[in-house]
Protein backbone atom coordinates (compact mmCIF):
# COMPACT_ATOMS: atom_id res chain seq x y z
CA UNK A 1 0.00 0.00 0.00
CA UNK A 2 1.77 3.23 -0.90
CA UNK A 3 1.56 6.37 1.40
CA UNK A 4 -1.46 8.40 -0.57
CA UNK A 5 -3.43 5.44 -0.21
CA UNK A 6 -2.30 4.89 3.73
CA UNK A 7 -3.15 8.72 4.05
CA UNK A 8 -6.53 8.19 2.43
CA UNK A 9 -7.92 5.59 4.33
CA UNK A 10 -6.83 7.40 7.23
CA UNK A 11 -8.68 10.46 6.50
CA UNK A 12 -11.56 8.23 5.86
CA UNK A 13 -11.34 6.35 8.81
CA UNK A 14 -11.06 9.89 10.47
CA UNK A 15 -13.95 11.29 9.04
CA UNK A 16 -15.78 8.27 10.06
CA UNK A 17 -14.43 8.48 13.54
CA UNK A 18 -15.61 12.37 13.60
CA UNK A 19 -18.98 11.83 11.86
CA UNK A 20 -20.09 8.94 15.01
CA UNK A 21 -18.21 11.25 17.25
CA UNK A 22 -20.86 14.31 16.32
CA UNK A 23 -23.86 12.31 16.13
CA UNK A 24 -23.38 10.90 18.95
CA UNK A 25 -22.98 14.13 20.81
CA UNK A 26 -26.15 15.46 18.98
CA UNK A 27 -28.06 12.73 20.74
CA UNK A 28 -26.63 13.45 24.13
CA UNK A 29 -27.54 17.03 23.76
CA UNK A 30 -31.40 15.48 22.46
CA UNK A 31 -31.51 13.47 25.61
CA UNK A 32 -30.31 16.32 27.92
CA UNK A 33 -32.74 19.12 26.18
CA UNK A 34 -35.80 16.34 26.14
CA UNK A 35 -34.82 16.79 30.19
CA UNK A 36 -34.50 20.23 30.93
CA UNK A 37 -37.89 21.01 28.83
CA UNK A 38 -35.96 22.75 25.74
CA UNK A 39 -38.06 21.32 22.58
CA UNK A 40 -37.15 25.00 20.82
CA UNK A 41 -33.60 24.19 20.91
CA UNK A 42 -33.87 20.66 19.81
CA UNK A 43 -36.05 21.91 17.02
CA UNK A 44 -33.20 25.01 16.20
CA UNK A 45 -30.30 23.75 16.83
CA UNK A 46 -30.23 19.50 16.14
CA UNK A 47 -33.11 19.56 13.30
CA UNK A 48 -32.83 20.07 9.49
CA UNK A 49 -34.61 22.78 7.89
CA UNK A 50 -35.80 20.69 5.50
CA UNK A 51 -39.36 19.90 4.92
CA UNK A 52 -38.07 16.73 4.14
CA UNK A 53 -37.69 16.27 8.11
CA UNK A 54 -40.16 13.86 9.61
CA UNK A 55 -41.34 12.57 12.66
CA UNK A 56 -43.03 8.95 13.61
CA UNK A 57 -43.33 7.93 17.73
CA UNK A 58 -45.23 4.27 18.28
CA UNK A 59 -48.35 3.87 15.85
CA UNK A 60 -48.77 7.64 15.27
CA UNK A 61 -48.31 7.46 11.72
CA UNK A 62 -45.66 9.88 9.87
CA UNK A 63 -45.62 13.65 10.31
CA UNK A 64 -43.87 15.22 7.70
CA UNK A 65 -43.41 18.79 6.98
CA UNK A 66 -41.80 20.83 9.35
CA UNK A 67 -44.63 22.38 11.13
CA UNK A 68 -45.89 18.54 12.03
CA UNK A 69 -42.40 17.72 13.40
CA UNK A 70 -42.57 21.23 15.43
CA UNK A 71 -45.92 20.13 17.18
CA UNK A 72 -43.87 17.23 18.97
CA UNK A 73 -41.80 19.50 20.94
CA UNK A 74 -43.60 22.56 21.22
CA UNK A 75 -44.72 22.31 24.75
CA UNK A 76 -45.57 24.67 27.74
CA UNK A 77 -43.27 24.31 30.74
CA UNK A 78 -45.86 22.50 33.44
CA UNK A 79 -44.90 22.47 36.85
CA UNK A 80 -44.06 18.36 37.91
CA UNK A 81 -43.90 17.35 34.42
CA UNK A 82 -40.98 15.94 33.32
CA UNK A 83 -39.57 13.75 30.35
CA UNK A 84 -35.61 11.82 30.75
CA UNK A 85 -34.32 9.93 27.91
CA UNK A 86 -31.13 7.54 28.80
CA UNK A 87 -29.12 6.68 25.41
CA UNK A 88 -27.77 3.37 25.01
CA UNK A 89 -24.43 2.95 22.62
CA UNK A 90 -25.60 3.16 19.63
CA UNK A 91 -25.51 0.80 16.11
CA UNK A 92 -24.42 3.54 14.25
CA UNK A 93 -23.42 3.48 9.96
CA UNK A 94 -22.04 6.90 8.25
CA UNK A 95 -22.51 6.77 4.31
CA UNK A 96 -19.08 6.50 2.28
CA UNK A 97 -18.92 10.02 1.45
CA UNK A 98 -19.84 11.34 4.53
CA UNK A 99 -23.07 13.25 4.11
CA UNK A 100 -25.31 11.13 5.64
CA UNK A 101 -26.12 8.49 8.56
CA UNK A 102 -28.40 6.15 10.54
CA UNK A 103 -28.05 5.17 13.99
CA UNK A 104 -30.06 2.90 15.95
CA UNK A 105 -30.40 3.74 20.39
CA UNK A 106 -32.31 2.03 22.91
CA UNK A 107 -33.51 3.96 25.64
CA UNK A 108 -34.48 3.96 28.92
CA UNK A 109 -37.06 6.96 29.67
CA UNK A 110 -39.48 8.21 32.19
CA UNK A 111 -42.79 10.54 32.28
CA UNK A 112 -43.80 12.52 34.96
CA UNK A 113 -46.77 14.55 35.39
CA UNK A 114 -47.45 15.10 39.06
CA UNK A 115 -51.03 15.29 38.36
CA UNK A 116 -53.44 15.56 41.16
CA UNK A 117 -50.21 16.02 43.32
CA UNK A 118 -48.89 18.97 41.74
CA UNK A 119 -49.57 22.81 41.49
CA UNK A 120 -51.13 22.47 38.06
CA UNK A 121 -54.24 20.32 38.56
CA UNK A 122 -55.55 19.12 35.43
CA UNK A 123 -59.12 20.04 35.43
CA UNK A 124 -61.43 17.52 35.75
CA UNK A 125 -63.23 17.29 32.35
CA UNK A 126 -60.01 16.93 30.94
CA UNK A 127 -60.39 13.55 29.03
CA UNK A 128 -55.84 13.33 29.26
CA UNK A 129 -56.73 12.62 33.06
CA UNK A 130 -56.93 9.13 31.97
CA UNK A 131 -52.99 9.43 31.19
CA UNK A 132 -52.50 9.42 34.97
CA UNK A 133 -51.79 5.99 35.51
CA UNK A 134 -50.99 5.69 39.41
CA UNK A 135 -53.25 6.79 42.11
CA UNK A 136 -52.44 7.46 45.80
CA UNK A 137 -54.68 5.90 48.28
CA UNK A 138 -56.33 8.99 48.68
CA UNK A 139 -56.88 8.84 45.35
CA UNK A 140 -55.00 11.41 43.68
CA UNK A 141 -54.06 10.22 40.38
CA UNK A 142 -50.47 11.24 39.07
CA UNK A 143 -48.06 9.37 36.27
CA UNK A 144 -44.80 8.23 36.99
CA UNK A 145 -44.37 5.97 34.20
CA UNK A 146 -40.92 4.16 32.46
CA UNK A 147 -41.22 3.37 29.27
CA UNK A 148 -38.41 1.63 26.91
CA UNK A 149 -37.88 2.64 23.35
CA UNK A 150 -36.43 2.62 20.05
CA UNK A 151 -34.79 5.45 18.51
CA UNK A 152 -34.13 4.94 14.82
CA UNK A 153 -32.41 8.36 13.22
CA UNK A 154 -31.57 9.05 9.96
CA UNK A 155 -29.31 12.41 9.82
CA UNK A 156 -27.70 14.59 7.59
CA UNK A 157 -24.97 17.30 6.90
CA UNK A 158 -26.63 20.84 6.77
CA UNK A 159 -24.34 23.71 6.29
CA UNK A 160 -21.35 21.12 7.89
CA UNK A 161 -23.65 20.20 10.94
CA UNK A 162 -24.96 16.87 11.64
CA UNK A 163 -28.28 17.33 12.21
CA UNK A 164 -31.87 15.26 12.62
CA UNK A 165 -33.73 14.46 9.13
CA UNK A 166 -36.15 11.28 10.06
CA UNK A 167 -37.01 10.41 13.53
CA UNK A 168 -38.66 7.20 14.41
CA UNK A 169 -39.23 6.22 18.29
CA UNK A 170 -41.05 2.57 18.59
CA UNK A 171 -42.13 2.11 22.15
CA UNK A 172 -41.69 -1.31 23.61
CA UNK A 173 -43.70 -1.11 26.57
CA UNK A 174 -44.36 1.71 28.95
CA UNK A 175 -45.88 0.75 32.68
CA UNK A 176 -46.33 3.09 36.20
CA UNK A 177 -43.37 2.74 37.74
CA UNK A 178 -45.31 1.06 40.46
CA UNK A 179 -46.18 -1.73 38.08
CA UNK A 180 -44.46 -3.93 35.43
CA UNK A 181 -44.85 -3.87 31.72
CA UNK A 182 -46.46 -7.36 31.56
CA UNK A 183 -49.64 -6.41 33.77
CA UNK A 184 -49.72 -3.23 32.73
CA UNK A 185 -49.62 -4.74 28.71
CA UNK A 186 -53.50 -4.65 28.48
CA UNK A 187 -54.83 -1.60 30.54
CA UNK A 188 -51.73 0.66 28.42
CA UNK A 189 -54.13 -0.04 25.13
CA UNK A 190 -57.03 1.97 27.03
CA UNK A 191 -54.60 5.23 26.55
CA UNK A 192 -52.29 4.33 23.56
CA UNK A 193 -54.16 7.00 21.47
CA UNK A 194 -55.04 9.27 23.53
CA UNK A 195 -50.72 9.19 24.56
CA UNK A 196 -50.20 9.77 20.91
CA UNK A 197 -52.28 12.62 20.29
CA UNK A 198 -50.89 14.17 23.16
CA UNK A 199 -47.43 13.84 22.00
CA UNK A 200 -48.34 15.63 18.85
CA UNK A 201 -50.54 18.60 20.22
CA UNK A 202 -48.58 21.38 20.44
CA UNK A 203 -48.96 24.45 22.69
CA UNK A 204 -48.50 27.11 19.78
CA UNK A 205 -51.58 27.82 17.25
CA UNK A 206 -51.09 25.89 14.68
CA UNK A 207 -50.74 27.06 11.14
CA UNK A 208 -53.38 27.68 7.99
CA UNK A 209 -52.16 25.07 6.16
CA UNK A 210 -53.71 22.93 9.21
CA UNK A 211 -57.04 23.35 8.84
CA UNK A 212 -56.90 23.40 12.69
CA UNK A 213 -56.23 19.83 12.65
CA UNK A 214 -52.28 17.78 13.71
CA UNK A 215 -53.10 14.75 11.39
CA UNK A 216 -50.08 12.47 10.46
CA UNK A 217 -49.39 12.82 6.64
CA UNK A 218 -49.32 9.24 6.32
CA UNK A 219 -49.79 5.39 7.83
CA UNK A 220 -47.37 4.20 10.65
CA UNK A 221 -43.65 2.39 8.73
CA UNK A 222 -43.44 -0.14 11.03
CA UNK A 223 -44.58 -1.09 14.70
CA UNK A 224 -44.48 -3.13 17.57
CA UNK A 225 -45.03 -3.13 21.24
CA UNK A 226 -45.32 -5.52 24.34
CA UNK A 227 -47.89 -7.26 24.47
CA UNK A 228 -48.33 -10.67 26.33
CA UNK A 229 -49.44 -12.58 23.15
CA UNK A 230 -46.65 -11.06 20.54
CA UNK A 231 -43.14 -11.98 20.02
CA UNK A 232 -40.74 -9.58 18.74
CA UNK A 233 -40.60 -8.37 15.08
CA UNK A 234 -37.22 -8.88 13.20
CA UNK A 235 -34.21 -6.49 13.50
CA UNK A 236 -34.21 -3.04 11.59
CA UNK A 237 -32.65 -3.75 8.32
CA UNK B 1 -100.92 8.39 27.72
CA UNK B 2 -97.59 6.65 26.63
CA UNK B 3 -94.60 9.53 25.44
CA UNK B 4 -92.76 8.67 21.81
CA UNK B 5 -89.23 9.39 21.83
CA UNK B 6 -86.40 8.79 19.87
CA UNK B 7 -82.78 7.82 20.62
CA UNK B 8 -79.72 9.07 18.47
CA UNK B 9 -76.03 8.03 19.34
CA UNK B 10 -73.93 10.52 19.05
CA UNK B 11 -70.19 9.51 18.07
CA UNK B 12 -67.21 11.67 19.12
CA UNK B 13 -63.38 13.11 18.83
CA UNK B 14 -61.85 12.79 21.85
CA UNK B 15 -61.09 16.31 22.37
CA UNK B 16 -62.34 19.19 24.09
CA UNK B 17 -63.31 16.88 27.30
CA UNK B 18 -65.28 14.35 24.88
CA UNK B 19 -66.43 11.34 26.91
CA UNK B 20 -66.94 9.14 24.02
CA UNK B 21 -70.48 8.25 22.83
CA UNK B 22 -73.00 10.49 23.93
CA UNK B 23 -76.96 8.22 24.19
CA UNK B 24 -79.35 10.99 23.48
CA UNK B 25 -83.05 11.22 24.65
CA UNK B 26 -85.69 13.25 21.72
CA UNK B 27 -88.94 13.72 22.74
CA UNK B 28 -90.71 12.80 19.41
CA UNK B 29 -93.30 15.76 20.43
CA UNK B 30 -91.78 18.40 22.21
CA UNK B 31 -88.37 17.29 20.53
CA UNK B 32 -86.96 18.21 23.96
CA UNK B 33 -83.48 16.66 24.05
CA UNK B 34 -81.36 15.69 26.76
CA UNK B 35 -77.63 13.42 27.41
CA UNK B 36 -78.86 10.11 29.17
CA UNK B 37 -75.29 8.79 29.51
CA UNK B 38 -71.44 9.17 28.10
CA UNK B 39 -69.63 5.91 26.95
CA UNK B 40 -66.04 5.68 27.39
CA UNK B 41 -64.75 5.43 23.54
CA UNK B 42 -62.13 6.68 21.56
CA UNK B 43 -62.60 8.63 18.34
CA UNK B 44 -65.51 7.03 17.57
CA UNK B 45 -65.68 9.20 14.31
CA UNK B 46 -68.58 6.66 12.67
CA UNK B 47 -71.51 4.91 14.14
CA UNK B 48 -73.88 2.58 12.87
CA UNK B 49 -77.20 0.70 14.19
CA UNK B 50 -78.13 -2.50 13.27
CA UNK B 51 -81.58 -3.01 12.00
CA UNK B 52 -82.85 -4.40 14.92
CA UNK B 53 -81.45 -1.61 17.15
CA UNK B 54 -80.30 -3.67 19.80
CA UNK B 55 -76.66 -3.16 18.65
CA UNK B 56 -74.36 -0.18 18.06
CA UNK B 57 -70.95 -0.12 16.14
CA UNK B 58 -68.83 2.39 16.39
CA UNK B 59 -65.14 3.22 14.54
CA UNK B 60 -61.93 4.10 16.40
CA UNK B 61 -60.64 6.71 14.24
CA UNK B 62 -57.17 6.74 15.89
CA UNK B 63 -53.90 5.37 14.91
CA UNK B 64 -53.64 2.31 17.40
CA UNK B 65 -56.11 -0.71 18.31
CA UNK B 66 -54.95 -3.26 20.90
CA UNK B 67 -51.59 -2.38 20.36
CA UNK B 68 -51.39 -2.32 16.85
CA UNK B 69 -51.03 0.80 13.90
CA UNK B 70 -54.61 -0.50 13.26
CA UNK B 71 -58.19 1.34 14.16
CA UNK B 72 -60.77 -0.74 14.80
CA UNK B 73 -64.76 -1.44 15.05
CA UNK B 74 -66.11 -1.79 18.21
CA UNK B 75 -69.79 -3.24 19.44
CA UNK B 76 -72.06 -1.77 22.07
CA UNK B 77 -75.09 -3.99 23.47
CA UNK B 78 -78.10 -0.95 23.54
CA UNK B 79 -79.48 -1.33 26.98
CA UNK B 80 -83.14 -0.33 27.51
CA UNK B 81 -82.63 3.17 29.13
CA UNK B 82 -80.43 3.51 25.92
CA UNK B 83 -76.91 3.30 27.97
CA UNK B 84 -74.12 1.01 25.78
CA UNK B 85 -72.35 -1.71 26.90
CA UNK B 86 -69.48 -2.42 25.43
CA UNK B 87 -69.18 -5.93 23.61
CA UNK B 88 -65.66 -5.83 22.64
CA UNK B 89 -63.88 -4.88 18.91
CA UNK B 90 -61.89 -5.51 16.30
CA UNK B 91 -59.19 -4.31 14.54
CA UNK B 92 -59.46 -3.28 11.21
CA UNK B 93 -56.10 -3.62 9.11
CA UNK B 94 -55.83 -0.31 8.32
CA UNK B 95 -55.46 3.15 10.02
CA UNK B 96 -57.86 6.32 10.77
CA UNK B 97 -61.00 3.53 10.47
CA UNK B 98 -63.41 6.54 9.27
CA UNK B 99 -66.58 4.59 8.14
CA UNK B 100 -68.95 2.10 9.24
CA UNK B 101 -72.09 0.10 8.06
CA UNK B 102 -73.74 -2.97 9.35
CA UNK B 103 -75.79 -5.28 6.44
CA UNK B 104 -79.47 -5.48 6.31
CA UNK B 105 -79.39 -9.03 8.07
CA UNK B 106 -77.03 -7.88 10.71
CA UNK B 107 -74.89 -10.48 9.94
CA UNK B 108 -71.89 -8.41 8.25
CA UNK B 109 -70.09 -5.28 9.45
CA UNK B 110 -68.08 -3.35 6.74
CA UNK B 111 -65.30 -0.76 8.04
CA UNK B 112 -63.11 1.48 5.49
CA UNK B 113 -59.64 2.67 6.37
CA UNK B 114 -58.23 6.36 5.76
CA UNK B 115 -55.02 5.50 5.96
CA UNK B 116 -53.98 2.45 4.06
CA UNK B 117 -57.12 2.33 1.77
CA UNK B 118 -58.35 -1.29 2.56
CA UNK B 119 -61.53 -2.23 3.98
CA UNK B 120 -62.84 -4.84 6.13
CA UNK B 121 -65.40 -7.52 6.52
CA UNK B 122 -66.22 -8.15 10.15
CA UNK B 123 -68.94 -11.38 10.41
CA UNK B 124 -71.28 -10.25 13.55
CA UNK B 125 -72.60 -12.95 15.96
CA UNK B 126 -75.97 -13.52 16.62
CA UNK B 127 -74.91 -11.72 20.33
CA UNK B 128 -74.02 -8.66 18.27
CA UNK B 129 -70.14 -9.09 18.89
CA UNK B 130 -67.88 -8.33 16.14
CA UNK B 131 -65.77 -11.33 15.16
CA UNK B 132 -62.35 -11.31 13.91
CA UNK B 133 -62.00 -9.65 10.19
CA UNK B 134 -62.92 -12.06 7.27
CA UNK B 135 -61.90 -9.95 4.52
CA UNK B 136 -59.31 -7.35 4.10
CA UNK B 137 -59.52 -5.61 0.48
CA UNK B 138 -56.31 -3.61 -0.22
CA UNK B 139 -56.39 -0.53 -3.17
CA UNK B 140 -54.59 -1.29 -6.12
CA UNK B 141 -50.79 -1.09 -5.38
CA UNK B 142 -49.96 1.44 -8.15
CA UNK B 143 -52.09 3.93 -6.11
CA UNK B 144 -49.94 6.61 -5.13
CA UNK B 145 -52.44 7.93 -2.07
CA UNK B 146 -54.07 4.96 -0.32
CA UNK B 147 -56.92 6.00 1.17
CA UNK B 148 -60.89 5.14 1.35
CA UNK B 149 -63.69 7.66 2.74
CA UNK B 150 -66.85 5.60 2.98
CA UNK B 151 -68.17 2.15 2.63
CA UNK B 152 -71.48 0.82 3.10
CA UNK B 153 -73.47 -3.00 1.41
CA UNK B 154 -74.85 -2.42 -1.78
CA UNK B 155 -78.01 -4.63 -1.99
CA UNK B 156 -77.70 -7.86 -0.27
CA UNK B 157 -74.23 -9.14 -2.73
CA UNK B 158 -72.25 -6.03 -2.89
CA UNK B 159 -70.21 -3.68 -1.04
CA UNK B 160 -69.33 -0.09 -2.46
CA UNK B 161 -66.64 1.95 -1.43
CA UNK B 162 -65.50 5.79 -1.95
CA UNK B 163 -62.15 5.24 -2.91
CA UNK B 164 -59.74 8.59 -3.05
CA UNK B 165 -56.91 6.62 -4.59
CA UNK B 166 -58.28 5.60 -7.66
CA UNK B 167 -61.15 8.60 -7.36
CA UNK B 168 -63.59 6.56 -7.88
CA UNK B 169 -66.84 4.83 -6.94
CA UNK B 170 -65.97 1.03 -6.53
CA UNK B 171 -67.69 -2.29 -6.36
CA UNK B 172 -66.86 -5.27 -4.77
CA UNK B 173 -68.49 -8.62 -3.96
CA UNK B 174 -69.20 -9.08 -0.67
CA UNK B 175 -68.71 -12.68 -0.39
CA UNK B 176 -65.15 -12.57 -1.56
CA UNK B 177 -63.81 -9.09 -1.94
CA UNK B 178 -63.79 -9.82 -5.74
CA UNK B 179 -63.55 -6.06 -7.44
CA UNK B 180 -66.98 -6.22 -10.18
CA UNK B 181 -66.80 -2.49 -10.99
CA UNK B 182 -66.18 0.98 -10.61
CA UNK B 183 -66.54 4.59 -11.88
CA UNK B 184 -63.97 7.24 -11.82
CA UNK B 185 -65.26 10.53 -11.34
CA UNK B 186 -63.86 13.19 -14.03
CA UNK B 187 -61.77 15.73 -13.18
CA UNK B 188 -60.43 14.14 -9.93
CA UNK B 189 -62.50 16.02 -7.51
CA UNK B 190 -62.54 14.62 -3.51
CA UNK B 191 -65.05 12.41 -3.28
CA UNK B 192 -66.73 11.93 -0.07
CA UNK B 193 -69.51 9.87 0.56
CA UNK B 194 -72.90 7.94 -0.76
CA UNK B 195 -75.87 6.34 -0.58
CA UNK B 196 -78.18 4.12 -2.08
CA UNK B 197 -82.05 4.54 -2.26
CA UNK B 198 -83.97 1.27 -4.34
CA UNK B 199 -81.93 0.61 -7.24
CA UNK B 200 -79.76 4.29 -7.25
CA UNK B 201 -76.88 5.27 -5.75
CA UNK B 202 -75.75 9.21 -4.80
CA UNK B 203 -71.66 9.65 -4.66
CA UNK B 204 -70.99 12.57 -3.43
CA UNK B 205 -67.52 14.71 -3.81
CA UNK B 206 -66.21 16.84 -0.80
CA UNK B 207 -65.02 19.19 -3.34
CA UNK B 208 -66.66 20.36 -5.74
CA UNK B 209 -70.24 19.63 -4.46
CA UNK B 210 -71.73 17.48 -6.91
CA UNK B 211 -73.58 14.64 -6.41
CA UNK B 212 -73.28 11.60 -9.32
CA UNK B 213 -76.50 9.47 -9.76
CA UNK B 214 -76.22 6.00 -10.81
CA UNK B 215 -78.44 3.60 -12.05
CA UNK B 216 -77.81 -0.12 -9.89
CA UNK B 217 -77.07 -2.18 -13.13
CA UNK B 218 -74.84 -4.83 -11.60
CA UNK B 219 -77.23 -7.54 -11.50
CA UNK B 220 -78.23 -7.32 -14.94
CA UNK B 221 -74.86 -5.69 -16.39
CA UNK B 222 -72.14 -6.03 -13.41
CA UNK B 223 -71.89 -2.18 -13.95
CA UNK B 224 -73.32 1.29 -12.67
CA UNK B 225 -74.98 3.60 -14.98
CA UNK B 226 -74.31 7.31 -15.03
CA UNK B 227 -77.72 9.13 -14.90
CA UNK B 228 -77.04 12.59 -13.64
CA UNK B 229 -74.46 15.43 -11.96
CA UNK B 230 -75.57 17.63 -9.76
CA UNK B 231 -74.48 20.19 -6.95
CA UNK B 232 -75.36 20.17 -3.52
CA UNK B 233 -75.36 24.47 -3.60
CA UNK B 234 -77.39 26.10 -6.21
CA UNK B 235 -75.48 27.11 -9.21
CA UNK B 236 -75.48 30.49 -7.92
CA UNK B 237 -73.18 29.38 -4.61
CA UNK B 238 -69.93 31.32 -4.88
CA UNK B 239 -69.15 30.22 -0.96
CA UNK B 240 -66.94 27.21 0.07
CA UNK B 241 -67.65 23.39 -0.64
CA UNK B 242 -66.47 20.77 2.11
CA UNK B 243 -69.52 18.47 1.83
CA UNK B 244 -69.79 15.92 4.78
CA UNK B 245 -73.14 13.45 4.55
CA UNK B 246 -75.47 12.20 2.03
CA UNK B 247 -78.79 10.53 3.17
CA UNK B 248 -81.73 9.36 1.62
CA UNK B 249 -85.45 9.41 3.49
CA UNK B 250 -86.58 6.11 4.45
CA UNK B 251 -89.32 6.33 2.12
CA UNK B 252 -86.94 7.09 -0.72
CA UNK B 253 -88.63 10.55 -1.20
CA UNK B 254 -86.03 12.93 -0.27
CA UNK B 255 -81.97 12.85 -0.36
CA UNK B 256 -80.17 15.29 1.95
CA UNK B 257 -76.54 16.69 1.88
CA UNK B 258 -74.69 18.46 3.76
CA UNK B 259 -72.14 21.46 3.20
CA UNK B 260 -69.91 21.84 6.01
CA UNK B 261 -68.67 25.90 5.45
CA UNK B 262 -72.29 27.03 4.37
CA UNK B 263 -73.50 25.28 7.49
CA UNK B 264 -76.56 23.75 5.48
CA UNK B 265 -78.42 20.59 4.13
CA UNK B 266 -79.69 20.57 1.03
CA UNK B 267 -83.12 18.89 0.23
CA UNK B 268 -84.05 16.91 -2.92
CA UNK B 269 -86.61 15.90 -4.34
CA UNK B 270 -85.89 12.58 -5.93
CA UNK B 271 -88.05 11.44 -9.12
CA UNK B 272 -89.21 8.39 -10.00
CA UNK B 273 -85.93 7.68 -12.47
CA UNK B 274 -83.75 8.45 -9.28
CA UNK B 275 -82.67 11.73 -10.37
CA UNK B 276 -82.48 14.54 -8.15
CA UNK B 277 -84.42 18.25 -8.11
CA UNK B 278 -82.86 20.64 -5.84
CA UNK B 279 -86.23 21.66 -3.22
CA UNK B 280 -84.62 23.89 -0.25
CA UNK B 281 -81.43 24.58 1.66
CA UNK B 282 -81.97 24.46 5.61
CA UNK B 283 -79.64 26.82 7.78
CA UNK B 284 -78.54 24.77 10.85
CA UNK B 285 -77.96 26.73 14.15
CA UNK B 286 -74.40 25.72 14.65
CA UNK B 287 -71.09 25.24 12.93
CA UNK B 288 -69.83 22.61 11.03
CA UNK B 289 -72.45 19.59 10.46
CA UNK B 290 -69.83 16.78 9.95
CA UNK B 291 -72.58 13.82 9.93
CA UNK B 292 -76.25 13.62 10.09
CA UNK B 293 -78.62 10.52 10.45
CA UNK B 294 -82.74 10.81 9.75
CA UNK B 295 -84.84 8.14 12.19
CA UNK B 296 -86.03 5.06 10.95
CA UNK B 297 -89.51 6.71 10.95
CA UNK B 298 -88.59 9.50 8.12
CA UNK B 299 -89.35 12.39 10.58
CA UNK B 300 -86.74 13.83 12.25
CA UNK B 301 -83.14 15.05 11.85
CA UNK B 302 -79.95 14.84 13.60
CA UNK B 303 -76.76 16.76 12.75
CA UNK B 304 -73.91 16.78 14.54
CA UNK B 305 -72.45 20.14 14.71
CA UNK B 306 -68.78 19.62 14.91
CA UNK B 307 -67.29 22.81 15.47
CA UNK B 308 -69.78 24.44 17.46
CA UNK B 309 -69.92 21.35 19.68
CA UNK B 310 -73.61 21.04 19.74
CA UNK B 311 -76.11 18.87 18.16
CA UNK B 312 -79.49 20.06 16.93
CA UNK B 313 -82.92 18.44 15.78
CA UNK B 314 -84.88 19.16 12.35
CA UNK B 315 -88.18 17.81 11.54
CA UNK B 316 -89.01 16.71 7.90
CA UNK B 317 -91.80 18.33 6.41
CA UNK B 318 -92.80 15.82 3.60
CA UNK B 319 -95.84 18.98 2.11
CA UNK B 320 -93.15 21.65 1.32
CA UNK B 321 -89.55 19.46 1.23
CA UNK B 322 -88.25 21.72 3.77
CA UNK B 323 -86.28 20.73 7.40
CA UNK B 324 -86.91 23.31 10.59
CA UNK B 325 -85.44 23.23 13.20
CA UNK B 326 -86.76 21.75 16.27
CA UNK B 327 -86.12 22.03 19.83
CA UNK B 328 -82.69 23.76 21.65
CA UNK B 329 -79.11 22.60 20.47
CA UNK B 330 -77.32 20.16 22.96
CA UNK B 331 -74.35 20.78 23.95
CA UNK B 332 -71.49 17.84 23.22
CA UNK B 333 -67.60 18.22 22.38
CA UNK B 334 -66.71 17.61 18.55
CA UNK B 335 -69.63 15.43 17.94
CA UNK B 336 -68.87 13.08 14.45
CA UNK B 337 -70.92 10.95 13.91
CA UNK B 338 -74.86 10.13 14.56
CA UNK B 339 -76.69 7.46 14.19
CA UNK B 340 -80.81 7.89 15.63
CA UNK B 341 -83.50 4.88 15.81
CA UNK B 342 -87.00 4.82 14.70
CA UNK B 343 -89.89 6.04 17.43
CA UNK B 344 -90.00 4.31 20.69
CA UNK B 345 -92.82 4.32 23.27
CA UNK B 346 -91.86 4.92 26.74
Amino acid sequence: MTIEERLFRLEERMRQSEARAAIADLMSRYAFYCGAGCGERILTELWTKSDEASLEYGASGVYTEHWKVETFYQKEPVPGKLTTLSFSTPLLQVSPDGESARGIWMAFSTETDAGDLGTAVPDISDARRALLSSETAEGKCYRAEILLQKYDVNFVVEDGVWKILHLHVSEYFRCPYDRDWVRYAKERLLTDGMWLESLFASSKPLPPQSHGENLPSGPSTEHWQYGTDRVPDTLPG
Amino acid sequence: MKKSYYQAYIGTNSVRGSQGIYSIHIDADSFETEIIAATQAYNTGGVALDRTERFLYAVNEGMTFDGYADGGVSAYRIERNGELTKLGGQRSFGQRTCCVAVDEAGENVYACNFYHGTWTAFPVAKNGKVLPARLVVEPPREAVWKALHCVAPVGRDYVGVISLAECALVIYRAGDGKRITSFEFPDKPFPRYFEISGKYIYAMMQMPDDIYVFEDRLEEEGSVRLLQKISVMEESFRGMAATSTLRATPDGRFLLAANRPSNSITVFERRKDGTLARRSIAALSGDGPRDFHISRDGKIVVAALQHSDEICVLEIDYESGVLVNRGKNVSIPSPAAVAVSGRMEA
